[in-house]
């Protein structure tokens, strides 16, 4: 049932609409891991307690995991295997605060937005139009080789996977991590925690109610009140 | 005029360039409008206007939609001909239609008139060339007001003592958020006159565009329109001429140059299918910015212009200028929650009066309010404490900024040139961009600095933290982008003249913040407005340039 990132769907990923799939999560360890992802079944788990011990959570207060924040860097990852790509929501309005949800229908791309996103996800790949400043390694193949760059290291420090590994280990592992791929990870874990829920992660708004954020809020907006009275939620 | 595809093009449709084709097209000529950005208003020049594509949602900032980005845009930035050269995002604004203007905050004071006499008010300053500008208030006022007429400013007229004299705003200021308030009371108790920020946003209905509702999210395109940027302002208006022509995703690569070199005969552009195209036209307005503008002109040089066009005075790019803007943020016990309402509501012009320091000409305009989000915020915080921060969320519910827009005075080594190396998608050499703070605009910061703070203990803070942005990431992110084409009447010491035109080139007009000879001490947007709709108006009758 696993369907990896070698395999091309047109469109696997949750939430994205007609051709959605109906298969079950499956998962490795605790991590429970979306059908059709971008990246192989393995990497995605490795990811998820990655994203797990930069931003933790509990019941009070959500942190990654709940948030989903992994499967959103995989949606971005795979943003591509959706038409429209799944990079700029639509707009004006969300629809959680009336009228329709807009957010939703995906924009087109233009020529050039194409040309960029394809080019930081899936690399040059020596096609020259790609190469405007030289090659360049996509974002998909530093996330594999950064992912399995960190499994290595756990095998040799913990002598288990990275996505075997207790809480408190992978925590104490981030500081051998390579700064550069660590602090992408961190700013996509972010961005996966809070960012609207409509690109894959803050599930049910759930990263946004772990801090008392009220999100997105047209065409409401705010009242005169609410403005001179935030102590009141 | 001529046998022409258009009387006039202009390039770039932001600030500048959305006022100059309201005001030709408006008035009978045929106007090109090209946009290196999209369009994402649907309904734009169809009728009337209905919602846009932006939404509530970091996420699409994150992924510059409609800005200005990096990654296919590059810009190379040093301190210094010896200093290290960084490659990547410097001083990115809005690519889309409207330009700035579509994430600004919307800020729209004028300058005083010592701004534009800046020489024979205060004297010189060593090593920059402060200059007094060809023209003064009185030849602005004028156009200010029709400007603010049709983008829809409020304000309240009479409440900021140190401007010039001035009628009604179109209409009156709109609710502000707490962080506002608090400021400003601080401010008014320590003696100064902090009063409604004039904003380019919608308290009531307004020409067709609803009421904000105070979301909160300008700084990501406004997407319900009240908020009067070019696009959804003069740039509709242009559109429902019949006169105006928006060419959306066509990147201009050069301006093409009859054989004299006295004149241009339009543009090249690379259009939406990635085709290289030609336009002619008997008027070419550049309105791209002043970082862009002078690339443009650099890139277009010809083996008899091996310098650039409208370079004769080798001034073009020079006299680069930010401004210098810091800030005190003040950190309050009790919940703040700027990030409800608009960005900035109110400000001060107590500091753009000299103190009488002979280290420096006067300080500048004081922003009083700031915000962030979580996503932003989140990044912000370092990574072994993201958690405890996130959830007592300081810098989202308990902070409010006092900002100054220090005027950075006329450097002749601050400037943009053509990177040697470094290329964008569209296989153009990127701006390399060479800036130095000059020692007045270090004491500017070091005068106010403590001032700023007063102000946000004034207003309750129980602590500020003193945040020098450019000092502290190296990099300057102002947004505002001025100098590089200064106008002047000297064609050995200015580049363009009183009314925009390149001296060199009888039908080449700049409307963008080029333009200017020195920064001034307010934020910038309205006075390039005005600007541009005197040069468009110029251009339409130079007998009788009239608003």
């Amino acid at each position: 049932m696993f369907l990896g990132g070698a395999l091309v769907l047109l469109c696997a990923p949750p939430g994205c609409g007609e051709g959605e799939s109906a298969e079950q999560p499956s998962h490795l360890g605790e991590w429970e891991i979306p059908p059709g992802t971008t990246l192989s079944q393995e990497r995605y788990a490795l990811l998820a307690a990655l994203m797990d011990a930069i931003i933790p959570g509990d019941a009070a207060s959500p942190g990654a995991t709940i948030a989903r924040a992994a499967f959103y860097l995989d949606s971005l990852l795979g943003a591509f295997r959706s038409d429209p790509p799944r990079i700029f929501a639509g707009g004006p309005n969300s629809g959680r605060h009336g009228g329709a949800d807009q957010f939703s229908h995906f924009q087109p791309l233009t020529r050039v937005e194409e040309l960029r996103w394809r080019t930081f996800l899936e690399g040059s790949n020596g096609i020259p139009e790609r190469e405007w400043n030289g090659p360049v390694v996509g974002l998909l193949r530093r996330y594999e080789e950064g992912l399995d760059a960190l499994n290595t290291l756990s095998k040799e420090v913990l002598g288990q996977a990275y996505w075997q590994a207790a809480v408190e280990d992978r925590t104490h592992l981030l500081g051998d991590v390579d700064e550069g791929f660590l602090q992408m990870v961190y700013e996509h874990a972010v961005e996966g925690t809070y960012g609207d829920p409509v690109y894959g992660g803050n599930v049910e708004q759930a990263g946004w109610r772990a801090i008392d954020y009220e999100g997105d809020r047209q065409p409401i907006g705010f009242s005169a009140h609410e403005m001179a009275h935030p102590e009141e939620g | 005029m001529g046998a022409t595809d258009f009387d006039v093009a202009i390039v770039g449709s932001g600030a500048g360039g959305g006022v100059a084709a309201y005001v030709l097209a408006s008035r009978g000529l045929r106007v090109a409008l090209l946009e290196k950005g999209r369009n994402p208003y649907p309904t734009l020049g169809k009728g009337k206007l209905q919602g846009s594509l932006f939404g509530n949602d970091e996420i699409r900032g994150r992924r510059y939609y409609a800005f200005h980005d990096p990654f296919i845009e590059p810009r190379t930035f040093r301190t210094g001909d010896a200093a290290t050269l960084v490659t990547g995002e410097v001083q990115g604004l809005g690519v889309t239609v409207g330009g700035g203007t579509v994430q600004y905050d919307g800020d729209c004071p004028r300058v005083q008139q010592a701004c534009l006499r800046l020489r024979s008010t205060f004297g010189e300053v060593e090593g920059a060339d402060v200059v007094d500008w060809p023209i003064g208030y009185p030849d602005l006022a004028p156009y200010y007001d029709e400007v603010e007429r049709l983008i829809g400013v409020q304000g309240l007229a009479g409440a900021d003592p140190f401007a010039e004299p001035r009628g009604e705003y179109p209409m009156p200021p709109g609710y502000p958020p707490k962080g506002g308030l608090l400021l400003a009371e601080g401010a008014k108790s320590l003696g100064y006159h902090p009063h409604p920020m004039p904003m380019a946003v919608n308290s009531i209905f307004y020409r067709g565009r609803p009421a904000c509702v105070n979301c909160g999210f300008c700084a990501f395109g406004c997407p319900s329109n009240s908020k009067g940027s070019t696009a959804v302002t003069v740039i509709h208006d242009a559109l429902l001429t019949g006169r105006c022509t928006l060419i959306t995703e066509a990147c201009v690569t050069r301006l093409e140059m009859e054989p004299s070199g006295e004149r241009a005969s339009g543009v090249r552009y690379i259009d939406a299918k990635g085709a290289e195209q030609t336009l002619t036209a008997q008027h070419v307005i550049l309105a791209c910015n002043a970082i862009e503008t002078p690339r443009l002109l650099l890139a277009s040089a010809t083996p008899s212009l091996p310098d650039g066009v409208g370079n004769s005075s080798g001034l073009v790019g020079r006299y680069l200028m930010f401004h210098i803007v810091f800030a005190a943020v003040g950190v309050f016990a009790e919940e703040i929650r700027t990030y409800r309402g608009r960005i900035v509501t109110h400000s001060m012009a107590d500091f753009t009066v000299s103190d009488g320091s002979p280290d420096y000409v006067r300080g500048g305009y004081v922003e009083l309010g700031g915000q962030i989000r979580p996503v932003s915020e989140g990044i912000e915080y370092p990574m072994g404490l993201h958690k405890t921060l996130m959830v007592d969320g300081t810098y989202r519910r308990r902070i409010a900024a006092v900002s100054m827009m220090g005027e950075d005075v006329p450097v002749i080594d601050n400037r943009v040139e053509l990177d040697p190396s470094v290329r964008d998608v569209y296989g153009r050499p990127v701006a390399r961009m060479t800036y130095a703070r000059h020692p007045h605009d270090q004491a500017v910061v070091d005068r106010y600095m403590p001032k700023l703070s007063e102000i946000a203990k004034a207003a309750g803070a129980k602590s500020t933290v003193e945040n020098d942005d450019a000092v502290r990431t190296g990099i300057p992110d102002t947004k505002h982008l001025l100098g590089t084409t200064r106008m002047g009447t000297d064609p050995t010491k200015s580049v363009t003249n009183e009314w925009g035109r390149l001296h060199d080139v009888e039908n080449v007009w700049v409307a963008d913040g080029g333009v200017y000879p020195t920064s001034t001490a307010f934020n910038p947007t309205l006075t390039q407005q005005a600007l541009a709709y005197r040069t468009a108006a110029f251009i339409e009758n130079p007998a009788d340039p009239k608003p």
